[in-house]
């Protein structure tokens, strides 16, 4: 009997914090894997609407523009 | 139900519909399956007047013999088992996150969905132009004006460029750009299915789980997928048909010639036969080939039916 734990206030605030932090790292990790996916997805449409706005040289460019700058 | 004095009215709406099935689609079958046992049968000179042609199996003999039809059926079978499962279960895990979320979700949903309402072929060339290697590659010493934006990337993770879809690529690079572009265009709809189907579980099994504490993986397997199991396998079974008939991804990539430059044809699929054989002049062969791809939809449908019936809970 004298074992038994009582769930007295402070057990009860160190799980729910507990929770809390699991929680949103759950929540995080969801996030983090949506938006990755996301970008991969989104990732050609971007490319297609960049590269069509380059002129021909700046779009044989090596290590490649992201942004647009005029090369004419 | 209509009362029998109405019923006139009901054929009469559906008369048209019934037509052009009949014209279009029925009539069609028929003539095809009949073609695919004529040989020497040739649209031409019949049109031409003169036809002859005798009955017999030999368009069929003619096709499973033909080392392209070999190449054809191991790419198309190679597609399939890659591009489905991979795209089902992205879909899914994909599917279950977007239902864990509340603020972003429409947003991050018409993302998802983008790739549906896209032209297969247009973003194919997009596709071909993230992939492809300016330069003179295969010489010996390849001097490369750019490398694309997906070698360039790979440099920048301190990898090897590779030659993806031009001259002298490899087959397994050809693979992978097809198989991430196939998977790429088949990922919305089944997003959009198994989202509909999570949507529609019954919020108290979640309830109970939560009473169990049960973690999180536990609750996806034991909970989700089997009572999201009809929609997964009506998403595979549309996966597997849809796999085999894949063409216009090709197409999309690698132009008319179905492969890179030094070796044309290598990527063609089934369907691919069946329209060379048609631009051919060879309709027999066409119909023929056409009854073999849905004999084997129709097999492998019915395995997965099978299969099915003891893995879904309806």
């Amino acid at each position: 009997m004298a074992e038994m734990k009582v769930m007295n206030e402070k057990n009860m605030q160190k799980t729910t914090a507990r929770q809390k932090v699991l929680r949103f790292l759950g929540q995080g990790g969801i996030y983090l894997f949506l938006l990755t996916m996301a970008l991969i997805v989104l990732f050609p449409f971007y490319w297609m609407i960049i590269s069509s706005l380059k002129s021909l040289a700046e779009y044989r460019l090596s290590p490649p523009t992201f942004s647009l700058y005029r090369f004419w | 139900m209509v009362e029998s004095k109405q019923q006139w009215k009901a054929w009469l709406y559906l008369a048209p519909a019934i037509v052009l099935l009949l014209v279009f689609t029925v009539w069609p079958i028929i003539n095809t399956v009949a073609m695919a046992f004529m040989e020497g049968y040739s649209g031409l000179t019949k049109a031409g007047g003169e036809a002859t042609f005798k009955i017999g199996f030999g368009n069929f003999i003619h096709v499973v013999g033909h080392p392209d039809f070999q190449q054809a059926m191991k790419n198309t079978i190679l597609l399939c088992v890659f591009t489905v499962p991979l795209s089902t279960i992205l879909a899914l895990l994909i599917a279950v996150a977007l239902n864990a979320i509340k603020p972003l979700r429409k947003a991050l949903q018409t993302i998802f969905f983008l790739p549906y309402v896209t032209n297969s072929i247009a973003i194919g060339m997009v596709f071909a132009a993230m992939f492809n290697v300016i330069g003179t590659i295969g010489t010996r010493r390849p001097l490369i004006i750019s490398y694309g934006i997906i070698n360039d990337i790979i440099r920048l993770f301190g990898g090897n460029w590779v030659n993806w879809i031009n001259s002298g690529s490899e087959y397994w690079a050809n693979m992978f750009v097809m198989v991430v572009y196939i998977v790429w265009n088949a990922l919305p709809f089944k997003i959009l299915v198994l989202l509909g189907g999570l949507q529609s579980i019954n919020k108290q099994y979640y309830d109970a789980a939560k009473v169990d504490s049960a973690p999180r993986w536990r609750v996806l397997t034991r909970i989700t997928v089997p009572l999201l199991s009809p929609m997964i396998a009506y998403v595979v079974i549309t996966g597997f048909i849809g796999g085999f008939k894949e063409y216009t991804s090709i197409v999309g990539i690698f132009g008319e010639n179905m492969g890179p430059a030094h070796d044309a044809g290598r990527l063609n699929t089934m369907v691919g036969l069946i329209y060379d054989s048609l631009e051919m002049d060879n309709q027999g062969g066409a119909s023929a080939a056409a009854l073999i791809l849905f004999g084997i939809i129709l097999i492998v449908t019915l395995i997965n039916l099978q299969v099915s019936k003891k893995r879904v809970h309806y």
